[in-house]
């Protein structure tokens, strides 16, 4: 398989709105010299192009994760955090890479992608698996990488939507884009704001209840800038700041609320990339400053959390032959936390090199990745990986994967007070996969993975004996394995176009040691881990109208309290319709959320809203 | 072979046995005050009892018991873990116990003899089952039908044994058919333990129907007032496993005792306040006494022997 080697002219993107005008395309570079670190082999990896992303940009990626990748999203209701499980990982496991570099929270350890703007990301991509060895801790059950992209076309363009729905809901965005020269940028802006006041029914003989004390008010601003000094030179410098205050909903279970919670942060990454003949070289820096802030004034709770994390990464890639690649990389990232919780600031550092070896044989390709860190000092265990990938024939590709993967203790697990333990040794473990693909002439894609993952030193906060807090300690492990389906089908005829997309996952995941307290049994399976997940998509494009129905059905889960919480099926309707004039594109659409009006529950004791209405409007000009 | 005693009752102070009330008072905290343990003692010494407290230094977290003198009735969450939600101590004191239960309790007796006291829900928890809060549910659920509960159990040990015998009192209880009849105890009311015997120490352990895998959502907490105990006094060692019954329990109008020990015995019977009001002498085999004079009421009846003596409740109706 032929990868190329150096820079070259961005493609077309499939959006909507990039066919406008071909003759001012934009003969822009962006160095993809496929950086074998970027896009690892022997993996199942469903991406997003900008269109498909179109119709969420009004959503957080925690909405769409949850309606169309088979991953796990647990959410705590409208506008509340949400957090994943891949492959029944925990939500410490999934590792979100943005333009390069990782924005989970260090000191839980995971992030919650409630807080993540889909209008804010270009292109994405999910990670099935292991991939400790090129992303570090974390990187167990899957990995996000969300990309921004420069513009591709000369000129200047601005583009603004409103959307307006249920329960107070209004979202704003305005979006400019400017290309001369060396020179793009992208500009964006958004806020929304909603009460989420929806009711929900507690019984059959009484009123449905009022969700209260759920109001979101959201901002964000996003800069990107790219210069092209060189042909084969690209500096590029994103900046990232949000502001998100929501209240804090009573459970359905609790009668009033008055918590709020405040997050906002300011991420900024600059990447440097110089392409050669025989590979490239690839500087980055990141600064990310988080704060978060919890208030609940009738308890008199105030919890103020902040961290630092400054990274600095050097990669560079050979390239031997067409068929031998190397990849060698260092890193290191420091972070400074502050938490009343802590008593004091604390510090972590850690250090790793990573290189990465792929190589050619014939229509297989094997790639041997590997990774050391040192965090604060201590050795993280050695990290390697195997992945594998080759065509069996025309139509059938078989993938294959073989990784140890870790996650470190977060800083609230080392630090926390009362009960941060220090002494709490990373998870690790390896896992497996392997999978078919059967691709026929891009109308039909189907593919089946089965996996294979043991993670040990589980870490699990628990009270121990003597103790009258929750401690975390390293006392179980825990066996997941299943098996993942996906089917495409597309099928054009004139103006008219229809795509599915669906997906079956199996997925065990279970305690392989007995916990007494929390109360695990072996063998039994974790908490908000379903078994069984399918969700399928339709869509529709006629001519400038299009449509487009999503189905997601989600299994019974393990909870927390009351003991198995049932399956839900949830579907949503969108159309639009398109018009172009000149330079000018206008866009209306309407959403059904949960179309038939399903009763559930995600989040035991966490209410989530009935049928529910968007309705908005997109308009661009471009000159 | 059956023999009938009638007693010879004499309204007799027995001068090993007196009543002593435990208040709390004696720690002489003002409102708002309270003793969680952080003075390293591993407890509280009070008229003969020993309430255990486990503070942990690095944490500043405690367990078993704390002494209050709080009053917030009206602010809910652990920051307000050591008011109870009568607003005071029993009878408008200034100063109660307040237990953090942590699988259980315990106050060590001694030669203390406790029979009668004096329980309330913390704020804490009665706020939480009123109202729910992050972790724990409101009781009743979301349409007010779970039948929900918020027991404490006390147990007894003796002889280093905890036994089988128990009082419970529910400190919640929904499990009614009809709602207006759930409640949550929100004043201090009187646990009677007579039922326990002579004990060396208690055990209080707290159960919730809102449990899950990480144990009892209830926030396990309850307060405690006005402990009335009798001290014994000048008796030699207890011994639990003579061999005796004594039936019916409650009675009206004889109790018999079957004693089957090879020795004499002298038996003692005295009121809930300490008072002695019968004494006779026992034989080995069966034997009843005629208690229908006595008033109703709980007693304690005394067998003591040379090699030591034990002691069981009646109740007399």
């Amino acid at each position: 398989m032929a990868w190329p080697l150096l820079l070259h002219t961005q493609q077309s993107s499939t959006s909507n709105h990039q066919s406008i005008d071909s003759t001012r395309q934009l003969q822009t570079i962006e160095i993809t010299a496929s950086p074998i670190r970027e896009q690892t082999i022997g993996e199942r990896r469903v991406s997003w192009q900008p269109a498909d992303l179109q119709n969420h940009n009004t959503n957080h990626l925690g909405e769409l994760l949850a309606t169309e990748s088979g991953v796990f999203v647990k959410s705590y209701g409208l506008g509340s955090s949400a957090t994943t499980s891949i492959r029944g990982g925990s939500a410490g496991h999934t590792q979100v890479i943005w333009n390069g570099l990782p924005v989970e929270n260090p000191m839980l350890g995971q992030l919650d992608f409630s807080l993540m703007p889909v209008g804010f990301v270009d292109e994405m991509s999910v990670a099935f698996g292991g991939n400790s060895a090129p992303w570090g801790s974390g990187a167990i059950g899957g990995t996000v990488f969300l990309n921004n992209k420069p513009v591709d076309r000369e000129g200047f363009s601005i583009s603004s939507q409103s959307e307006i729905g249920s329960f107070g809901w209004w979202h704003q965005q305005v979006k400019l884009q400017f290309g001369k020269g060396k020179w793009q940028q992208n500009l964006r802006y958004f806020h929304q704001q909603a009460e989420n006041d929806f009711s929900y029914p507690v019984s059959p003989v009484l009123p449905d209840r009022k969700q209260e004390n759920a109001a979101i008010q959201q901002n964000g601003l996003l800069h990107d800038l790219y210069w092209n000094p060189k042909s084969n030179e690209q500096f590029s410098i994103h900046t990232w700041l949000q502001k998100t205050n929501r209240e804090i909903p009573p459970t359905t279970v609790q009668n009033h609320s008055e918590a709020e919670q405040k997050d906002g942060f300011f991420r900024t990454v600059l990447n440097w990339k110089r392409a050669g003949k025989k590979g490239f070289l690839s500087v980055r820096a990141g600064l990310f400053r988080e704060r978060q802030e919890y208030l609940d004034p009738l308890i008199n709770l105030l919890a103020e959390n902040d961290f630092w994390k400054a990274m600095g990464e050097v990669q560079q890639q050979w390239h031997f032959t067409e068929k031998q690649k190397l990849q060698i990389g260092f890193s290191n990232t420091w972070i400074e936390s502050d938490s009343k919780s802590y008593g004091q600031p604390r510090q972590e550092n850690r250090t790793a090199v990573f290189a990465l070896y792929r190589q050619e044989f014939g229509n297989w390709e094997a790639q041997l990745n590997t990774r050391q860190e040192l965090v604060d000092g201590n050795l993280s265990p050695f990290i390697p990986g195997l992945g594998i990938q080759g065509a069996l024939s025309d139509w059938l590709i078989l993938e294959g994967k073989l990784t140890r993967n870790f996650r470190l203790p977060s800083l609230n697990d080392r630090y926390w007070n009362p009960g941060g333990n220090k002494n709490l040794k990373p998870e690790k473990g390896w896992s497996e996969e392997l999978g078919l693909k059967v691709c026929q002439s891009n109308k039909l894609t189907y593919s089946i993975t089965a996996f294979n993952r043991n993670i040990e030193n589980w870490i699990q906060w628990s009270i121990r004996e003597g103790e009258s807090f929750y401690s975390p300690s390293n006392i179980t492990a825990v066996w997941s394995r299943g098996i993942e389906q996906r089917l495409e089908l597309k099928f054009h005829f004139k103006k008219t176009a229809i795509r599915f997309k669906g997906g079956y996952d199996f997925i065990k995941s279970t305690y392989q040691e007995a916990i007494e307290n929390p109360s695990f049994d072996r063998g039994e399976q974790l908490i908000y881990t379903p078994e069984h997940q399918a969700f399928g998509n339709f869509q529709l494009k006629l001519n400038t109208f299009s449509m487009s129905y999503q189905h997601h059905f989600t299994g019974s889960v393990n909870t927390q309290n009351v003991g198995v919480m049932p399956n839900y099926q949830v579907g949503a309707l969108r159309i639009e319709n398109d018009w172009q004039k000149g330079d000018w594109n206008a866009r209306l659409f309407f959403k059904i959320e949960n179309l038939w009006n399903t009763k559930y529950r995600v989040i035991e004791r966490r209410a989530m809203p009935g049928r529910y209405f968007r309705m908005g409007v997109k308009l661009r000009i471009e000159n | 072979m059956k023999k009938t005693i009638t007693l010879c009752f004499a309204l007799l102070t027995f001068s090993g046995l007196f009543a002593q009330l435990v208040d709390f008072e004696e720690f002489n905290l003002t409102a708002g005050e309270f003793l969680n343990g952080s003075d390293g003692n591993e407890g509280f010494d009070s008229e003969g009892l020993f309430f255990p407290n486990s503070y942990n230094d690095t944490w500043a977290s405690w367990s078993g018991w704390a002494i209050s003198a709080t009053t917030d009735t009206q602010t809910p969450g652990f920051t307000n873990q050591y008011s109870a939600i009568a607003g005071s101590g029993a009878d408008g004191s200034t100063t109660y116990a307040v237990s953090f239960v942590l699988g259980s309790t315990q106050i060590k007796t001694g030669a203390v003899d406790v029979y009668k006291l004096q329980v309330t829900n913390a704020t804490y928890a009665y706020l939480s089952m009123l109202d729910g809060d992050a972790f724990a549910k409101k009781f009743g659920g979301e349409d007010g039908n779970d039948p929900d509960f918020f027991l404490l159990t006390i147990k007894s040990w003796k002889g280093g044994q905890l036994t089988s015998d128990s009082v419970e009192f529910y400190l919640a209880d929904y499990r009614f058919d009809d709602n207006n009849m759930d409640y949550i105890v929100n004043d201090w009311q009187t646990v009677d333990l007579s039922t326990l015997g002579d004990v060396d120490s208690l055990s209080f352990f707290l159960s919730s129907s809102d449990i899950g895998q990480f144990g009892m959502n209830t926030p396990a907490y309850f307060c405690i007032d006005n402990v009335e105990t009798v001290i014994i006094d000048g008796l030699n060692e207890q011994v639990v496993d003579f061999a005796v019954e004594t039936f019916p329990n409650p009675t009206t109008d004889y109790l018999t005792v079957e004693w089957n020990e090879p020795l004499a015995a002298q038996a003692v019977v005295f009121d809930m306040n300490g008072i002695l009001v019968a004494r006779t002498a026992i034989q080995p085999g069966r034997q009843s006494f005629q208690v229908n004079t006595l008033p109703l009421g709980i007693y304690v009846l005394k067998i003591q022997t040379e090699e030591g003596w034990m002691s069981q409740r009646f109740v007399k109706r």
